[in-house]
C-alpha cells in the first residue's frame, strides 16, 4: 500500500486525540454534557455566529433548501438540552459498583445523506468520554466542522478530544491509518462501505455498523376523511424531511382496511405534500435521481394512479408489491388486507427496515412491533416523528452508546 | 383513418435501407416517428396510459408493452434482471425489423471493411439463451458476418481453453477475428487467461457490451479497454462498445473502429447513432432536450420497435455532441442518495 502524503498529519491527529483522552476522562459526564449542550446550542441558535454559518453553508453542501435545513436543525435540537444530555449520562452510567472505562479512541464515519446524523453518536461519544475522530463525508463536512469549532470555543478540553477529517473513499492508506488505532468504529454508509471497513478492523475493535435502510409507514383503519387528512399531514412531513434521503424516510405507506382505503389516503397525502412543498421546498434534483424518479413514477402511472406536483409524487398501486422509491419525495401508497400481510410485505426488508411510522394509537404500535418477523427490529414511532428520533433512540435496535465504554467491575 | 401496420412496417424497413450507409435524413425519420407514435398511442395500452410520451424501461418489468396479444409474439426477450427481482420483457411480433436494423448498424459500424470474418463469441449461444436479445443478435451475426464461429461461453461460464484455441488458430492462420461479447465475460476472460497474450492479425476487432451487474468484478471502461488491447494485441481504436438494450431493436456503436478503417485519426470516443434512430439527451424533470454538452438522461426513438414502443426513456446519463452521444452510465453513488440506495436489491419484486 503506498503512503499518502496526508498520512503523517492523520497519525499526528490520532496521537493528539489519544493524548487528550486523559483530560476528557477526568471530567464528569455531567460537565461534558453541559459543554456539549452549549456547543450544539450555538448552532441551533440562528442569531449566533455558528448558527448563522450553518444556515449559510448547509444549503449548498447538502443540496437541501434553506427552509429544509432550518427545519432539520430545529427538529434535531428541539430535544437536545443540557438536561437531556445529563439524563443520557445517567442512562449510560455503569451499574453500582462498576467503573466506566471509556474507549481510548472512537472513530465515527459519516455518510452524506442526512447532515444531522452526527449529532447523536458524537454527543453520546463525548458523554461516554471517548476521544473521537470524525470522518465526515467529502461532499458535506459543514456541520461536523462547525460543531468541532463550537466545541473548542465552549470547552477546550473537549475541543482537543475531537477532530474532523475528510477524504474521498478509495484512499486506502488514510483509511487504514484511520481505522488502525480505534477501539470502536461507528460507521454510516452503504453496505459496501461497511463491509470494507469491517474487513480492515482488528479483532479487538468494536464495530457498530449503520447500513442501508429505509422507513415504512402504516395507517390504521381510517374511519373518516378527517382522520385520513391527519394521517396525510403527519406522513407528508416524514416524506418531505431531508428530501426523503435518510434511512428513516418512508418509501411506502400501507393503509389498513377501513371506511377509507389507500386511494383516498393517497389523494390526501398528495394534497399534504403539496402544502409541505410550499413551506419546505425540495432541493434541486440530481440528474441521476431524476432518471430513477422518471422510471419509478411511470411504473406507478401504468400500474395504478400517480399524483404528482412540484417536487413530489404519490403513487397508489392497490395491493401491489412494495417498490422502493428513489427518494426525493416519491412515495408509494398501498392497501394491506390485514396485519399478517403487512408483516409479510416487510419481511424481505430484513435489517434494512430502520423505522416504522404508525398512524394509530400506542396499542397499535405495540401490536405491530410484536408481529414483525425476524430479523426486523425497526424503531416504531408515531407518524410525523419518523425523522425526529429522540436523543437516546435505539440505533438499529441497539443501545446508541454501544462500544463507547466498557465497565470495570470492582469486586 | 388509422395507419396501417403493414404500411408503417414497409416505411421503417425502407428508411433503414436508405440510411444504412450512414446518411442522415432527420426530417424523414421524424415524420416516421410521429406516425409511429400516433399508431402506438392507439394500439399500445401502456403508451396510451403514459400520454404518448416515451416509455421508461422499468415499465417493461411491470407491464406488457405491446400492441398485439401474447399469442402473436414470435419472440420474447428478457432483460438480465440481476439487480431487480422482475425482468423486463420485450415482446416481438416481427423479427424482420430487428434483423434489418441490427444488420445495418453492425455492417456500418462493426464490419465496414469485411464481408465475413471469424467470430469468437463470449456470450451464450441462442440455443442456450433463447430469451437473450444479445444472444439472438450474435447468432444472427454468425449468419450474416461469420466465416466460422466459436461460442466460448458455455453452460454459464467461460471456456477459456476454447477461447485460447480459437485465438491461437486465428494467429496461426493470419486471418482477422472478431471477439464479441459482454463486458463481464471479458473480465472473466481477463481473470482466466493469466499471463497469456495474443497478437491477433491485423483487422481483428473486439466488441463489448453491457455492464457488470454483479456478474464479475467492476472494471472502469478505460482500464478494461486498455487491458483488452494489451491482452489481444489490438489497437484501442479497434475495440468498440455496443449500446443495445433488450427493449430496443436498433443498436449504437462507438465510432472509433470505422474511423480506423478509414485511416482517420481517432475521434473522441462517442456512440454513433444510426440515421433511423433518434437519440435525445433530456432533462429528467421537464423531459425537454438538453443542449449539446449538458448532462441529461438518454431518450431513444427507435422506429424498428413497431409493435411495442418506439419511444424509450432510459436512466442512462449522457451528453449529446451533435448527432453523436457520449454515454456516462448510471453513475450509481455519484450522488449521496442515502442509505436506502441498494435496499431495492433486497426486495423480491413482482415477476
Amino acid at each position: 500500500m503506498s503512503r499518502d502524503p496526508h498520512e503523517p498529519a492523520l497519525r499526528e491527529t490520532l496521537a493528539r486525540l489519544e493524548a487528550a483522552g486523559s483530560a476528557l476522562r477526568a471530567r464528569s459526564p455531567e460537565a461534558v454534557a453541559a459543554s456539549v449542550a452549549r456547543a450544539w446550542g450555538s448552532i441551533a441558535d440562528p442569531e449566533l455566529a455558528p448558527g448563522r454559518a450553518a444556515r449559510q453553508r448547509l444549503p449548498e453542501s447538502t443540496g437541501l433548501t434553506l427552509p429544509m435545513v432550518a427545519w432539520a436543525l430545529s427538529a434535531t435540537f428541539e430535544g437536545l438540552s443540557e438536561a437531556s444530555l445529563v439524563d443520557a449520562a445517567r442512562r449510560m452510567a455503569p451499574p453500582e459498583g462498576a467503573v466506566a472505562a471509556p474507549a481510548g479512541l472512537g472513530v465515527l464515519v459519516l455518510a452524506g445523506n442526512v447532515f444531522t446524523a452526527c449529532v447523536q453518536p458524537w454527543s453520546l461519544g463525548l458523554i461516554a468520554r471517548a476521544p473521537l475522530l470524525v470522518k465526515a463525508s467529502s461532499e458535506d463536512d459543514v456541520l461536523p466542522r462547525l460543531f468541532a469549532e463550537a466545541l473548542a470555543a465552549q470547552d477546550p478540553v473537549l475541543g482537543e478530544a475531537c477532530a474532523v477529517v475528510t477524504f474521498p473513499g478509495g484512499t486506502p492508506a488514510l483509511e487504514a491509518t484511520l481505522l488502525s488505532r480505534a477501539d470502536v468504529v461507528n460507521a454510516y454508509g452503504s453496505d459496501t462501505t461497511l463491509a470494507s471497513i469491517r474487513g480492515r478492523l482488528s479483532p479487538t475493535t468494536h464495530f457498530v455498523p449503520h447500513g442501508h435502510g429505509l422507513g415504512v409507514g402504516y395507517v390504521a383503519a381510517l374511519d373518516s376523511r378527517d382522520a385520513s387528512r391527519q394521517a396525510a399531514e403527519a406522513f407528508a412531513l416524514d416524506v418531505a424531511a431531508y428530501d426523503q434521503r435518510g434511512c428513516m424516510s418512508p418509501h411506502a405507506i400501507f393503509v389498513a382496511p377501513g371506511a377509507l382505503g389507500g386511494a383516498a389516503f393517497a389523494e390526501d397525502l398528495a394534497a399534504a405534500l403539496d402544502r409541505r412543498a410550499e413551506e419546505l421546498p425540495r432541493g434541486a434534483l440530481p440528474v441521476d435521481v431524476g432518471g430513477a424518479q422518471l422510471q419509478w413514477r411511470s411504473v406507478a402511472r401504468v400500474r395504478g394512479t400517480l399524483h404528482e406536483g412540484d417536487g413530489w409524487a404519490v403513487g397508489y398501486e392497490g395491493e401491489a408489491a412494495l417498490r422502493v422509491s428513489p427518494g426525493w419525495r416519491n412515495v408509494m401508497v398501498l392497501d394491506t388486507p390485514d396485519d399478517g400481510a403487512f408483516a409479510a410485505a416487510l419481511a424481505p426488508l430484513g435489517v434494512h427496515l430502520k423505522t416504522l411510522g404508525v398512524f394509530g394509537d400506542p396499542a397499535t404500535r405495540r401490536a405491530l412491533a410484536g408481529a414483525l418477523p425476524a430479523p426486523l427490529a425497526p424503531r416504531v414511532c408515531a407518524a410525523g416523528r419518523m425523522q425526529r428520533p429522540p436523543l437516546l433512540a435505539l440505533a438499529d435496535g441497539r443501545l446508541p452508546w454501544e462500544g463507547l465504554s466498557r465497565w470495570i467491575e470492582v469486586e | 383513418m388509422g395507419l396501417a401496420r403493414e404500411e408503417l412496417r414497409e416505411r421503417v424497413l425502407a428508411l433503414i435501407d436508405r440510411l444504412a450507409d450512414g446518411r442522415r435524413d432527420d426530417a424523414a425519420r421524424d415524420r416516421l416517428l410521429a406516425d409511429l407514435a400516433h399508431f402506438q398511442r392507439t394500439r399500445v395500452e401502456v403508451v396510451r396510459k403514459l400520454g404518448g410520451g416515451a416509455v421508461p424501461t422499468d415499465v417493461f418489468r411491470h407491464a406488457r408493452v405491446a400492441g398485439h396479444p401474447p399469442d402473436r409474439d414470435v419472440r420474447v426477450f428478457l432483460t438480465s434482471g440481476t439487480t431487480h427481482g422482475a425482468r423486463g420483457r420485450h415482446c416481438l411480433r416481427d423479427l424482420s425489423l430487428y434483423d434489418r436494423a441490427a444488420r445495418a448498424a453492425a455492417r456500418y459500424a462493426l464490419f465496414p471493411d469485411v464481408e465475413r470474418v471469424r467470430l469468437v463469441l463470449l456470450a451464450p449461444h441462442p440455443a442456450e439463451a433463447p430469451r437473450s436479445s444479445l444472444s439472438y443478435m450474435l447468432g444472427r451475426f454468425e449468419d450474416w458476418f461469420g466465416r466460422e464461429a466459436s461460442w466460448v461461453w458455455v453452460d454459464g461460464r467461460l471456456d477459456a481453453t476454447a477461447l485460447t484455441r480459437a485465438l491461437r488458430e486465428a494467429e496461426a492462420a493470419g486471418l482477422p477475428v472478431a471477439l464479441l461479447g459482454t463486458s463481464f465475460a471479458f473480465v472473466h476472460a481477463e481473470d482466466a487467461l493469466g499471463d497469456a497474450r495474443f497478437a491477433l492479425p491485423a483487422g481483428s476487432r473486439l466488441m463489448q457490451t453491457g455492464g457488470f451487474k454483479g456478474r464479475s468484478r467492476e472494471v472502469a471502461a478505460d482500464a478494461l479497454r486498455a487491458a483488452l488491447a494489451a491482452r489481444y494485441g489490438l489497437d484501442e481504436a479497434w475495440i468498440v462498445a455496443e449500446y443495445g438494450m433488450t427493449e430496443l431493436s436498433s443498436q449504437m456503436y462507438e465510432n472509433t473502429l470505422r474511423a480506423a478503417v478509414a485511416g482517420a485519426p481517432p475521434p473522441p470516443r462517442r456512440l454513433w447513432v444510426p440515421g433511423w434512430v433518434r437519440a435525445t439527451v433530456v432533462d429528467p424533470e421537464t423531459l425537454r432536450p438538453r443542449r449539446d454538452g449538458e448532462v441529461g438522461i438518454l431518450r431513444i426513438d427507435d422506429p424498428a420497435n413497431l409493435d411495442t414502443a418506439c419511444a424509450l426513456q432510459t436512466s442512462d446519463l449522457a451528453i449529446a455532441h451533435g448527432a453523436a452521444i457520449e454515454l456516462l452510465g448510471r453513475a450509481p453513488g455519484a450522488t449521496p442518495r442515502g442509505c436506502s440506495l441498494a435496499v431495492e436489491e433486497a426486495l423480491a419484486d413482482e415477476p
